[in-house]
C-alpha cells in the first residue's frame, strides 16, 4: 500500500517520532509504514488519518 | 523512575533472586535431606517461571503493531530455522563428536549408560531449544532492520 503519509509531516514540520508520539507507536513503525514495507492495522490508519485531519483514503493508496 | 519502569524492575530482580539464591544455597543443599532440596528446587524453579511470565505479558503490552509483526515474523520461523540448523549440525562430524563426548564425559562421572542416554536426550533437546532462540532472536532483528531502512 502506498502512502503520502511522508508529505504531510513535512507540510506540517513534523518528524517521524512526533507523529509516532500523536498516534501511540513506535518510530521504526512510521518509517516502514512511510516507506511501504508495512501496512498498518486500520484503527492505526484511522488514527494517522485523525492526527492529518484528512480521510483514510486521502493518505493511502493502491500500489499501482 | 516511572511506576511502570519500577514493576518492571521488581519483577525482573524477582526473576533472578529465585536462581541465584539456589545457587547461593548449593553448598548447604548439599547437606540437607533430599526433600529439602527438591522443596527448594521446586520453589526456585516456580518463582522463576512465575516472574518470567509476569515479564512476558508486561513486555507484550508494550508491543505495537509493527513489534507484533517482527515476533510473528521471527516465531513463524525461527522454530522452524533452529530446528533444522541442529538436525543440519548433527551431519556434520565435528558437531556430533562434540555431543557425544560431552554426554559420556559427563556420564562417566554418574556412572551409568542410563543416565549417559538421558543426558545424550537432554543435550540434543538444549540445543534443540538454544538454536530456535537464536534463530528467533537473529530473525527479529534482521526483520526490524529490513523494515525499517530509510529509502536511498
Amino acid at each position: 500500500m502506498k502512502n503520502k503519509i511522508k508529505v504531510l509531516r513535512a507540510e506540517r514540520g513534523w518528524s517521524q517520532a512526533t507523529l509516532a508520539g500523536m498516534v501511540g507507536v513506535s518510530r521504526n513503525s512510521i518509517v516502514s509504514i512511510e516507506n511501504g514495507r508495512f501496512d498498518p492495522s486500520l484503527p492505526l490508519a484511522f488514527a494517522i488519518a485523525d492526527v492529518f485531519g484528512l480521510k483514510i483514503e486521502e493518505i493511502f493508496f493502491r500500489k499501482a | 523512575m516511572t511506576s511502570d519502569r519500577r514493576i518492571k524492575t521488581a519483577w525482573t530482580g524477582l526473576m533472578l533472586v529465585f536462581p541465584v539464591s539456589f545457587l547461593i544455597s548449593l553448598p548447604w543443599l548439599k547437606e540437607q535431606p533430599e526433600t529439602v532440596v527438591h522443596l527448594f528446587g521446586g520453589i526456585a524453579a516456580t518463582g522463576t517461571v512465575v516472574s518470567s511470565f509476569v515479564l512476558a505479558v508486561l513486555k507484550d503490552q508494550d508491543l505495537d503493531e509493527w513489534h507484533r509483526g517482527a515476533a510473528r515474523f521471527s516465531n513463524q520461523w525461527g522454530w522452524l530455522a533452529g530446528g533444522g540448523l541442529v538436525a543440519i549440525l548433527q551431519g556434520i562430524p565435528a558437531f556430533r563428536h562434540l555431543v557425544s563426548s560431552t554426554t559420556s564425559g559427563i556420564a562417566e562421572r554418574a556412572g551409568s549408560s542410563d543416565q549417559q542416554i538421558l543426558f545424550a536426550f537432554l543435550l540434543g533437546f538444549m540445543a534443540v531449544i538454544l538454536a530456535q532462540m537464536l534463530c528467533i532472536v537473529l530473525l527479529n532483528h534482521g526483520w526490524r532492520a529490513w523494515m525499517s531502512r530509510e529509502e536511498p
